[in-house]
């Protein structure tokens, strides 16, 4: 053996960024082409025909759903883990202000016994649904076949959890301000037993079972997601502010933030699917099957919304729009 | 009244297990994903996390944590540290971030597969931070290298590495793929959060921090300071999974799973640390021998944290202690020797000064590794670098797929095992052990050594290898990282003596 | 004529070697062919003495002129070298 003596001189960045010929975004030089498992027929080194490996080979690799590049997926936000967290150290500055005044101007203690028992059914459970989307999301984290892909999940299984922990913490406030009404003890029976929670439920649970990770995506972020912002968040926020609860009105608007952020990156991917001539009818085909569990999530858990008729409409409208918007 | 405190929400954030009404348990949970048979959903849900922190305070910590981190690059970026350092120091700076970055992106996957698995609320909620830790690390460690990929092709590693067939990758992804990416997350969570996190990465992380200072690289030494911190919370997700598995009847499934990782463990980082503390480090910069350091984290501390949990030292205790004093060196020798290999330069660490210290910290280390060595300094001394310089390849052990190597003279020994019409070779009876215990799991895979004589390689000569391994393809091989010019020393003390 | 790699512990080597040999080959070639890979690289060579070949854990070498076909080792089959 001799030495090596061919001459490769240093490039600018990654070699497999120096082809486009511009200087790399900092998003760019961190995020992209990381997976280091996809590309081959078998993904892992040990146990061939083992579970893991059958599991990616089926869901991932023999998903109908194909791109010859997945890999050229950029997140419109190019969100990066540092700007990630100063946003969100922002936003979550900002959030705290909101419940810190919220407090200090006994708010929990004005609020109508009506309104208290809606925010106990329809609102404090609403932490299962949130949590059933942090775990959907963690899915696609490592099911993805790009990195650039698994980033932008992971941020929204983050964010799925940053809204657990504050309606947790809303929960808490609200059962010190009323201790004889079971604040942060009911919550786990109305979603299990509530008619309006059974159709998010079911839902969460089949997004939850779904294997094909392209499907899967597509039952996360292009319906479930979507029919949490436009129900539990907003129709949910119009009866709050009816019902003189402003501070839910803005924790939501701060939610809602988040969403439009997974949404970006949603109408980016699906677009990407669907630039695809063979995705189309399979993507379609998927839209059609989970949207009518959207539709019965929003209509049984708008029928106990108070002050808001026209809310299930108006929510199923807006879902459609989003589907609309993304060429669906 | 002003914010709450976060005890007074936090359990409520966590109770987040529910009945499943649409769909059966075992079709959200399936056994191969989560591990967790045999242990009812009321005891998943006493996972009790040692270290708690909330979204509201993580996103605060972590944004000024690498607002620390990237404003100490920022500001020691003009003092030009690559330009002054020591070529040994530059070594690892290309073996770390080649072997580690992607690596750690692969840790963000494996945090997640707990998120969505998981049958422990807290364990969710708690990995959803873990995964974010890791993008952070790759993120991070590929944006510090990225800096050098400017100056020295070999950087590119820290990208692409993971991709390629060079034989350390090899050894990496057989390694990372059995613990980190392949297994339930019950059994990851064990192997990969418990026994190489709490275990391994302080070896890297800490003790390679202070020979980063030493060296003057504060850049490096800041940056890896700050990704421990991370690792030190979320390496204690494992540990109350352990007490579940414990008290509900699985010990010896715990007991199993730690002594298979922590032997994996020890032997990538004998190359990933070993090698670089105790001959890359400048002699004047080193801070602890890696034995040292294996025995403070490694032989006392992790030996405690296992005897708290009731559990044992694994059954080749005696086997490890030897092993501190003697597999580096065997892999040093050979990462050296076939450095035309390798994606960075090793420094030999053999000057007269250095092997006075090896001496020291390894009593013998002259009669058994220092023979090999006095016979390539001879070489050296002569002018004869190609002689210096294997024309064979080694025999690389079907579990951890390093080189088979032993102590010259008295441990050198092949522990073979024929399954199914095939003759196996491991570097110890632990490898052969772990093999043994499911041979399913690992008897397709190929050593290069298998690929080569196979055919899977083309040509089938050196030249092939090595393009088959990415050199030459990716960047050129290593040399002698200091050029060879710490063999002067040894001929003018031959000159003063004649 | 068929390419019968072994694997090589030379004494005072610090790893085991792949040589690829011939399965015509004496124990005698296979002896040299081995030393080519061990000595004067990592072992220094012992002038005038000859190098034994026994199977990897045996205490009794091979004779010089055995065949490796003859020997009854497999192919990749460890073999202990060492200086008589």
């Amino acid at each position: 053996m001799t030495e090596a003596v061919i001459d490769l001189s240093p490039l600018k960045t990654w070699s497999h960024l120096a082809k486009q010929r511009r200087k790399p975004s900092e998003y760019e030089i961190v995020s992209t082409n990381l997976h280091w498992h996809t590309g081959s027929s078998q993904p892992f080194d040990v146990d061939p025909e083992g579970f893991m490996n059958t599991w990616y080979r089926e869901y991932r690799d023999n998903s109908p759903v194909t791109h010859p590049d997945w890999d050229s997926f950029r997140d419109p936000d190019e969100i990066v883990y540092r700007s990630y967290n100063m946003m969100q150290d922002g936003s979550e500055t900002y959030v705290d202000g909101l419940l810190d005044q919220f407090s200090e101007e006994g708010h929990d203690s004005g609020l109508s016994a009506s309104w208290l028992t809606t925010l106990q059914e329809l609102y404090t459970p609403g932490r299962y649904l949130l949590h059933g989307a942090q775990m959907a999301s963690g899915y696609l984290v490592h099911m993805a076949p790009a990195s650039t892909i698994s980033n932008c999940a992971a941020f929204q299984s983050a964010d799925c959890l940053r809204w657990v922990s504050r309606v947790a913490y809303r929960t808490r406030e609200l059962a010190i301000a009323h201790p004889e009404l079971g604040y942060g003890e009911t919550e786990r029976q109305m979603w299990e037993q509530l008619r309006a929670w059974q159709g998010y439920r079911e839902l969460t649970e089949r997004a939850l079972a779904c294997r094909d990770w392209a499907e899967s995506f597509i039952a996360v972020n292009v319906v479930l997601k979507p029919t949490i912002d436009e129900c539990y968040w907003r129709a949910f926020e119009v009866s709050a502010r009816r019902a003189g609860d402003s501070l839910c009105a803005l924790l939501t608007e701060a939610a809602l933030r988040d969403s439009e952020r997974s949404r970006r990156w949603t109408v980016a991917l699906t677009r990407m699917m669907l630039n695809e001539p063979a995705n189309v009818p399979i993507i379609k085909g998927w839209v059609q099957k989970w949207t009518p569990l959207s539709d019965a999530a929003i209509q049984a858990y708008s029928k106990s919304l108070p002050d808001n008729p026209g809310a299930a409409e108006a929510a199923v409208e807006r879902v459609r729009a989003f589907h609309q918007e993304i060429g669906i | 009244m002003a914010l709450l405190d976060r005890s007074e929400w936090y359990d409520i954030a966590r109770a987040t297990q529910w009945t499943f009404q649409y769909v059966p348990e075992e079709e959200i949970f399936p056994e191969g994903h989560s591990g967790s048979e045999g242990i009812s959903n009321e005891v998943w849900s006493t996972y009790d996390e040692p270290y708690k922190v909330t979204y509201r305070e993580y996103v605060d910590v972590q944004r000024q944590k690498d607002s620390g981190v990237y404003s100490v690059k920022a500001a020691l970026d003009r003092l030009d540290m690559y330009a002054k350092a020591d070529p040994g120091w530059i070594s690892i700076l290309k073996l770390h971030y080649g072997a580690v970055s992607t690596v750690e992106y692969a840790a963000a996957l494996q945090e997640s597969r707990y998120v969505r698995w998981s049958k422990a609320p807290g364990m969710r909620n708690m990995a959803t931070f873990g995964m974010l830790d890791e993008i952070r690390h790759a993120q991070a460690q590929l944006f510090f290298a990225h800096e050098y990929v400017s100056k020295d092709r070999q950087f590119d590693w820290s990208h692409e590495s993971m991709k390629t067939q060079n034989w350390g990758v090899l050894a990496a992804r057989h390694f990372f793929d059995d613990m980190l990416m392949s297994r339930d997350a019950t059994s990851t969570a064990i192997m990969a959060n418990f026994a190489f996190e709490t275990g391994f990465t302080n070896l890297q992380f800490i003790g390679l921090a202070s020979d980063a200072s030493n060296a003057g690289d504060f850049t490096f030494a800041k940056l890896i300071q700050s990704i421990q911190s991370d690792e030190a919370r979320h390496a204690q997700l494992g540990t109350p999974l352990l007490q579940i598995l414990i008290e509900n009847g699985q010990k010896d499934r715990a007991q199993r799973l730690i002594d298979i990782a922590l032997w994996r463990s020890w032997k990538i980082f004998t190359i990933l640390t070993g090698i670089p503390m105790d001959y890359y480090v400048p002699l004047e910069h080193r801070e602890s021998s890696f034995k040292e350091f294996m025995e403070e984290w490694i032989i006392d501390q992790f030996a405690r944290s296992l005897n708290e949990l009731g559990l044992d030292k694994p059954w080749y205790w005696d086997i490890l202690i030897r092993d501190l004093s003697e597999h580096h060196h065997g892999q040093q020798l050979g990462t050296w020797s076939w450095r035309p290999t390798l994606w960075w330069s090793p420094a030999a660490g053999v000057s007269p000064e250095e092997r006075d210290w090896l001496e020291e910290k390894y009593p013998g280390w002259n009669k058994t590794f220092g023979k090999c060595w006095d016979v390539l300094t001879e070489n050296l001394k002569n002018g004869h670098v190609e002689k210096t310089i294997p024309g064979t390849l080694p025999v690389i052990c079907n579990m951890s797929n390093l080189p088979i190597v032993g102590t010259p003279f008295t441990h050198l020994k092949d522990h073979p095992w024929e399954y199914g019409g095939r003759l196996y070779h491991f570097g110890s009876e632990v490898d052969r052990w772990i093999f043994q215990q499911d041979p399913e799991r690992y008897s397709q895979h190929k050593s290069l050594i298998d690929r080569f004589l196979s055919g899977d390689i083309e040509p089938a000569d050196l030249g092939g290898v090595l393009a088959y391994m990415g050199i030459g393809v990716l960047s050129e091989g290593g040399g002698d990282a200091h050029d060879y010019s710490w063999v002067d020393k040894y001929r003018s003390i031959e000159a003063k003596v004649s | 004529m068929a390419l019968f790699p072994i694997t090589s512990n030379f004494e005072g080597d610090f790893v085991l070697k792949l040589v690829p040999v011939d399965d015509e080959n004496t124990m005698a070639e296979v002896a040299e062919a081995a030393a080519v890979h061990s000595i004067n690289l990592h072992v220094a060579e012992q002038p005038g003495k000859i190098i034994r070949a026994r199977r990897a854990g045996e205490s009794e070498p091979f004779p010089l002129e055995v065949k490796l076909k003859d020997s009854g080792l497999m192919p990749t089959e460890c073999v202990d070298f060492y200086y008589e």
